[in-house]
C-alpha cells in the first residue's frame, strides 16, 4: 500500500534520511521507532508532504506522491497527524471534524449558494463526524471548543480529526506521549479498532510497552538510516538495535 | 444554532420592515445620504470580515479593490455609458481579477509579510490613479458619473437619480451581496477558511488545500469590494485617488473588529453603527471626532470580542441571572 523507497534528506550537510526503504500494509500496524533525532518526523513529513526529500521516491496505491501537496495527499487516502499536539483552537469539536469529513470534497463556490447542496452536505457532514466523535469515546465534548479540552482529549481528537478524513493509510506521530498509562491503554484500544477496520497503520512512538503490544511490524531507525526491521520481538533482540538504545529505553527490557 | 435564529427571526423581519420604511421615516435627503453610505460600508465591511474574519488574513489594502472597483465603474461610464446594472459585475469582476494576479504573489506568504503587501498594493493603487492622467485625471478625479435610468416604455420610469430610489437599489444590493457572503461563510467553503485560520498545517493535512482557499476568500472579497465601488461612484457622482487612502481601510477595519469578527452580522452592525455614530456626534460640535475615538477606545477595552461578543456575554449574563433568580 506504501512504499518508501531509499528516501534521503539533508539539512545543510547533516543527513536526516539515508536511503531509508520499508513498507506499510494495510490491516497492519507498522511502527517507526528510534532514539530522539533519528529521522522519524522527517519522514512522516517526507511521505505527507510537508518536506521534499533529495532523494528516493514515496509511492501510495501505486502513484508516487513526491512533489503533491499535503492536502493532496491527503485527499488520496494517506492521513496523518502531528508530534506536537495540533487542533483547531476556536472551532467547537463537531465542527473541526466536520471539516475533517470534507477531505478529497470538491465545492466550487456558487454552489454553496443553492441552498440545497449546503443542507445536504451538512447533513453528511454531522452525521459523520457524530458517529466518528462516538467511536473515540468524545461525543459528549461535542458542542466545547477544542482548546477547552484536556492534553489527553485533545490528543484522541486529533485521530478522530484524521479519521474524518476517510484514510487508508493512518500515520500517527507519538500518539501516546504525555498520556497517563490508562489513557495510553485505551489509546491502545483505539488504535487497534481502527486497524480491525481494514484501516493500516504507521505508528511512531516512544511508549515501547505500546508499541510492543500492537505492532505487527516494526522498524528501527538510528540516525537517519534504517538498522533493523521485523516482527517485533526479532527487532528487540537484536544487536544493533540493543547498542543504538544503550543507555537509553531498552526495547528488550520493555 | 436553531433557538438563535428562532429568537432573531422577529428582530430580522422587523430590521427589513424598518429598512423598507426608512425613507418615509427620515425625511430629510441628508439622512438618507446617510444611510445610502452605510449600506456601501456594509457590503465592504461584510466582504472584509470573510478574509480577516474567516480566513484569517489581515489585509490593509482592502479600499483598493473599492477604488478600483469604483474607477471601472466610472470610465466605463464616462467612456461608453455603461450603465450601474452593468458595471457592478465588471467593477466586481475586474477586482476579481486583479485580487487574483495580486493573489499569486501576496499569498505566497503570510503573517506581517502578507500585511505590509496589501498596505504597499493600496499604495500603489493611489499613485496609478493619481499619475496615469491621461485615463483618470490624476487628483482632480472623474466627475458626471451617473445613477441608472430605469426604463421600460409604458410600464415603469425609475430615475435613480432620485435619492429614495438609489436607497432601494443600494439597499437591494447590498442585502443580496450580504446574504450571498453570508452563505459561503456558513457554506463547507466557509469551513475550510475557518481550518485555514485556525491552523494551517493542521488544515492542509485534513485535506484542506490552502493555498486554493486563502485565493478564493482573497478573490471573493475583492469582487465584493469592487463591486462596492461600482455602487459607491454611481451614487456619489465624482470619484478620485482620494478612495486609495489607508483610512478607508482603517474605516472598514473598525468596522470588522468592533462589530465583531467571523460573524458577518458583527460587520454589518458595525457598518452601520459607526457610519451613523460620526454624524450624530455633530451634536458635540468640536469635541466630535474626540469623542468618536473616546468610544473606540473604551469598546476596545470593554467588548474584545466586538459587539456581537458583548451582545452574547450580556445575554449569557442576563440568562444566568434568571436562572440564579429562579433557584
Amino acid at each position: 500500500m506504501l512504499e518508501i523507497e531509499n528516501i534521503g534528506v539533508s539539512f545543510g550537510g547533516v543527513h536526516a534520511l539515508r536511503s531509508v526503504t520499508f513498507a506499510a500494509e494495510a490491516n497492519h500496524v507498522t511502527s517507526v521507532v528510534g532514539p530522539n533525532g533519528a529521522g522519524k518526523t522527517t519522514l512522516f513529513n517526507v511521505v505527507t508532504g510537508f518536506q521534499k526529500p533529495d532523494t528516493g521516491k514515496v509511492v501510495f496505491d501505486g502513484h508516487d506522491v513526491i512533489g503533491r501537496r499535503p492536502s493532496q495527499i491527503a485527499s488520496a487516502g494517506l492521513v496523518r497527524t502531528f508530534q506536537k499536539t495540533e487542533v483547531f483552537s476556536e472551532l467547537p469539536v463537531e465542527r473541526a471534524v466536520e471539516i475533517g469529513t470534507l477531505c478529497g470534497r470538491h465545492f466550487p463556490i456558487w454552489q454553496t449558494i443553492w441552498p440545497g447542496n449546503i443542507r445536504r452536505t451538512r447533513k453528511t457532514s454531522a452525521g459523520e463526524a457524530a458517529s466518528i466523535l462516538q467511536a473515540c469515546g468524545l461525543s459528549h465534548l461535542a458542542g466545547k471548543y477544542c482548546s477547552a479540552l484536556s492534553y489527553g482529549e485533545q490528543r484522541i481528537l486529533e485521530i478522530a480529526l484524521a479519521l474524518a478524513a476517510r484514510p487508508r493509510l493512518l500515520m500517527l506521530d507519538e500518539p501516546a506521549s504525555g498520556l497517563n498509562p490508562t489513557e495510553a491503554r485505551s489509546l491502545g484500544d483505539l488504535i487497534t479498532g481502527i486497524r480491525a477496520s481494514g484501516i493500516g497503520i504507521v505508528l511512531i512512538e516512544h511508549n515501547m510497552k505500546l508499541v510492543m503490544s500492537i505492532s505487527d511490524r516494526v522498524v528501527v531507525l538510528h540516525h537517519g538510516e534504517k538498522i533493523a526491521e521485523g516482527d517485533p520481538n526479532s527487532v528487540a533482540g537484536n544487536q544493533r538495535v540493543i547498542d543504538a538504545y544503550l543507555g537509553g529505553n531498552s526495547l528488550a527490557s520493555a | 444554532m436553531k433557538a438563535a435564529a428562532r429568537l432573531s427571526s422577529p428582530l430580522l423581519l422587523g430590521t427589513i420592515g424598518l429598512l423598507l420604511i426608512l425613507p418615509w421615516l427620515i425625511g430629510a435627503e441628508y439622512y438618507l445620504h446617510i444611510a445610502i453610505t452605510a449600506l456601501v460600508f456594509v457590503i465592504l465591511a461584510t466582504s472584509l470580515d470573510l478574509l480577516v474574519g474567516y480566513a484569517g488574513l489581515l489585509s490593509l489594502g482592502h479600499t483598493a479593490f473599492f477604488a478600483f472597483g469604483a474607477y471601472a465603474a466610472a470610465l466605463l461610464y464616462l467612456h461608453f455609458g455603461v450603465p450601474l446594472w452593468i458595471t457592478l459585475f465588471v467593477s466586481g469582476g475586474f477586482a476579481a481579477l486583479i485580487a487574483w494576479l495580486l493573489g499569486l504573489l501576496v499569498l505566497s506568504v503570510r503573517g506581517h509579510r502578507f500585511v505590509i503587501m496589501t498596505l504597499v498594493f493600496a499604495e500603489m493603487g493611489r499613485l496609478i490613479a493619481y499619475n496615469w492622467t491621461d485615463l483618470t485625471h490624476g487628483q482632480v478625479g472623474l466627475p458626471g458619473i451617473r445613477p441608472p435610468v430605469l426604463s421600460i416604455p409604458g410600464l415603469v420610469h425609475i430615475d435613480f437619480a432620485y435619492r429614495p430610489a438609489y436607497y432601494y437599489l443600494a439597499l437591494f444590493v447590498t442585502v443580496a451581496c450580504v446574504a450571498i457572503i453570508w452563505r459561503i461563510a456558513d457554506s463547507p467553503v466557509g469551513w475550510r477558511m475557518l481550518a485555514l485560520r485556525e491552523n494551517e498545517r493542521l488544515a492542509e493535512a485534513s485535506g484542506v488545500d490552502t493555498q486554493r482557499i486563502a485565493t478564493t476568500a482573497f478573490v471573493v472579497s475583492a469582487f465584493f469590494a469592487g463591486l462596492a465601488g461600482s455602487l459607491y461612484a454611481h451614487y456619489n457622482g465624482f470619484i478620485s485617488p482620494d478612495l486609495f487612502y489607508f483610512s478607508y481601510t482603517t474605516t472598514m477595519l473598525i468596522m470588522v473588529y468592533l462589530g465583531g469578527k467571523g460573524t458577518i452580522i458583527g460587520p454589518v452592525i458595525g457598518a452601520v453603527l459607526f457610519t451613523i455614530l460620526p454624524e450624530a456626534l455633530r451634536v458635540t460640535a468640536n469635541f466630535r471626532l474626540m469623542t468618536f475615538s473616546l468610544i473606540l477606545l473604551l469598546l476596545v477595552v470593554f467588548a474584545p470580542e466586538g459587539l456581537v461578543g458583548l451582545i452574547g456575554k450580556l445575554r449569557r449574563r442576563a440568562s444566568a441571572g434568571e436562572k440564579a433568580g429562579n433557584a
